[in-house]
């Protein structure tokens, strides 16, 4: 059992879920009544959050660290093109913001 | 001359090594992208009627979201410690392991559906309006997904028992890893998009 609680994935399974319940404080509580500016920005942070949390998930738990060089670049290019096309549409084609 | 296989340690070149086989990541990274595809359709469609958007996220429960996020995340994990399990041979740690994971993914299922129940009570069904055509649509193919993980998942528990004996073994094993883990990592860019993106 402590060894299944040394092991390097737990400490990324604590980060994964502490983010996640950061960015759910973020996304819900906090800045109710706040400026439109403020919402931008922190959804803007909370998709960042989520592409951190895929990286993680794609270089620990899926063993990407591990994998030859050419698929750790796909992965990457799949969260920058992801994260390039998901807050261009949300920051530029969303009206107001 | 070849040495005898220790299967149940993936073979490393000095390149690294492809968890699987990589017909799993064409695969793999073929289903993210389509999923990336539909989160980009969402995102832009949702500029259009940002109004009607936000007042229909706002009837979504973020606490079953949020619940779904940890249990996926924990049968994740669980994954991975059954997986490094069954490389060191401790089988029966491993199977409990993959049992473990398995009921996380029985609880993502069953939250998901006190969450349909709840919004089809409301009348907030997939014809409601938009955001619940993508809100059914985007939650309900992620969800077949966790079913056929689920069904995969209960095949490595089976053969889990046996131990890794041939490359075979360790390519399903490895393969169904990342099959879930996929499943776990669609659902950390769904969540945001529909639950709390403002």
């Amino acid at each position: 059992m402590i060894s299944l609680l040394r092991h390097p994935a737990t400490i990324v399974w604590l980060i994964l879920a502490g983010v996640t319940v950061f960015s759910w404080w973020l996304g819900t509580d906090h800045g109710s009544g706040a400026p439109l500016q403020a919402h931008v920005n922190i959804t803007t942070g909370v998709i960042l959050l989520s592409l951190v949390k895929v990286r993680l998930i794609l270089f620990h738990f899926m063993e990407v660290r591990e994998a030859p060089w050419q698929l750790k670049r796909v992965c990457d290019a799949w969260i920058v093109v992801v994260g390039l096309v998901l807050i261009g549409l949300y920051r530029f084609a969303t009206p107001g913001n | 001359m070849t040495a005898p296989a220790v299967v149940s340690e993936a073979p490393k070149t000095s390149n690294g090594h492809i968890p699987g086989e990589t017909g799993i990541w064409v695969f793999v990274l073929g289903d993210m992208t389509v999923f990336a595809m539909l989160f980009a359709g969402f995102v832009f469609y949702r500029a259009e009627q940002l109004g009607l958007y936000l007042e229909s996220q706002a009837a979504l429960n973020q606490t079953f979201g949020a619940i779904n996020t940890l249990l996926l995340l924990s049968s994740s994990w669980f994954v991975v410690m059954g997986t490094d399990a069954a490389r060191r041979d401790a089988r029966a740690l491993a199977q409990r392991l993959f049992a473990a994971a398995f009921l996380c993914g029985a609880g993502f299922g069953l939250v998901k559906f006190f969450e349909y129940r709840e919004k089809v009570l409301q009348g907030l069904t997939p014809v409601a309006n938009e955001f619940y055509s993508f809100y059914y649509m985007l939650t309900g193919l992620h969800l077949l997904h966790v079913l056929i993980g689920m069904i995969v998942l209960g095949f490595v528990f089976l053969r889990a028992r046996a131990g890794i004996r041939t490359a075979s073994d360790r390519m399903f094993l490895e393969g169904s890893a990342t099959y879930w883990h996929m499943v776990d990592l669609l659902w950390i860019v769904l969540f945001p998009l529909l639950y709390l993106m403002k």
